[in-house]
């Protein structure tokens, strides 16, 4: 009896510790997420299958989240995006996300990161004069999923 | 316990009935009903004699559940059951917040200001928008890189006529 429900406890454990990349990422869009001035969208399973079907990142993507914020936003003197962008950039190297790009556009620019894994993370840092974004995708990270990224095909609409 | 005779017995039922009797002299009553044969026992007494012996089942009762008590209160059973009670429920509580942790219930979240807004349609709107800036920059990188295929290509072309110039000049 006590066996089982050790391999119980374990079991329920084990998926929780292989994503804690995943759940740190969760942990700091959550932390903006419902601040003032900052805008949030998180989309899971059911209505990313949907958006997904018949495209070549259907099926991989099991959650996307974005956090949006106005750059003339302050808190305790420093602007948020500066904080979130701080925040991003230490868990990119905390958990060796490999650096895919960096494209720039007149004002607009646009970091990518991938850390290719069955539970893995692609992220899209974009920042503008006017604002700053994170765009955070988990799901199975394989190549045809960064090839279909890094041509623009990853659409919900 | 001193035996009473039957003289004795009636007037302590009477005392009974008048609610006036000890608790040794109840016991003497019942004592006198347990220890005498119906034979000897007068018509008068053995009317009352299922009334007291009724009375000796309920206490022989008692005491029977008091020794269940006293067995559920036995110091070894009750913390190892405890102990295995609680490493269940805790299993069943992880389990179900394994299940049921956050963002598995809710397939869309979406908020502004800090406030929930349950609007799907400008939840999809935001995220196309925002989705649609990193494709535009990502189109905008693959456009970039097919016109440096071309110029590769140009060039390539370029050196190719040139070197034929050059062996047709020769000549």
């Amino acid at each position: 009896m006590k066996r089982i429900l050790i391999i119980l406890f374990a079991l329920a454990a084990f998926p929780i510790a292989m994503t804690a990349q995943n759940k740190e990422i969760n942990d700091i869009l959550d932390k903006y997420e419902k601040r003032k001035s900052v805008e949030s969208v998180t989309i899971s399973s059911d209505l990313l299958a949907m958006a997904g079907k018949g495209n070549d990142w259907g099926g991989k993507i099991s959650k996307i989240r974005i956090v949006s914020v106005d750059s003339n936003v302050i808190e305790n003197n420093v602007p948020i995006r500066v904080e979130l962008k701080r925040d991003m950039d230490e868990l990119v190297l905390k958990f060796k996300f490999i650096s895919a790009l960096k494209v720039k556009d007149g004002n607009e620019e646009v970091e990518m990161y991938i850390n290719q894994n069955k539970s893995g993370a692609l992220l899209f840092l974009n920042s503008s004069k006017e604002e700053f974004a994170v765009i955070a995708m988990f799901g199975n990270i394989d190549d045809k999923l960064i090839q279909t990224a890094l041509k623009g095909g990853i659409s919900i609409k | 316990m001193k035996r009473v005779s039957e003289t004795e017995v009636i007037l302590l039922i009477e005392k009974y009935f008048n609610a006036e009797t000890s608790l040794s002299e109840e016991e003497q009553i019942r004592d006198y009903y347990r220890r005498t044969p119906d034979v000897v026992m007068s018509n008068e007494l053995k009317a009352y004699r299922d009334m007291f012996a009724l009375f000796d089942e309920e206490r022989e009762s008692l005491n029977n559940d008091s020794i269940v008590i006293d067995k559920k209160s036995n110091p070894l059973i009750r913390p190892y059951l405890m102990r295995w009670i609680s490493v269940a429920a805790a299993a069943v509580v992880l389990i179900a917040l394994f299940l049921s942790g956050p963002g598995q219930s809710d397939s869309l979240k979406f908020y502004i200001d800090g406030e929930r807004i349950k609007d799907k349609e400008l939840a999809l709107n935001m995220a196309e928008t925002n989705l649609e800036k990193v494709n535009h920059m990502m189109k905008g990188l693959e456009r970039g890189e097919r016109r440096l295929n071309a110029l590769v290509k140009a060039d390539q072309s370029i050196s190719a006529l040139e070197r034929l110039n050059s062996k047709l000049s020769q000549n």
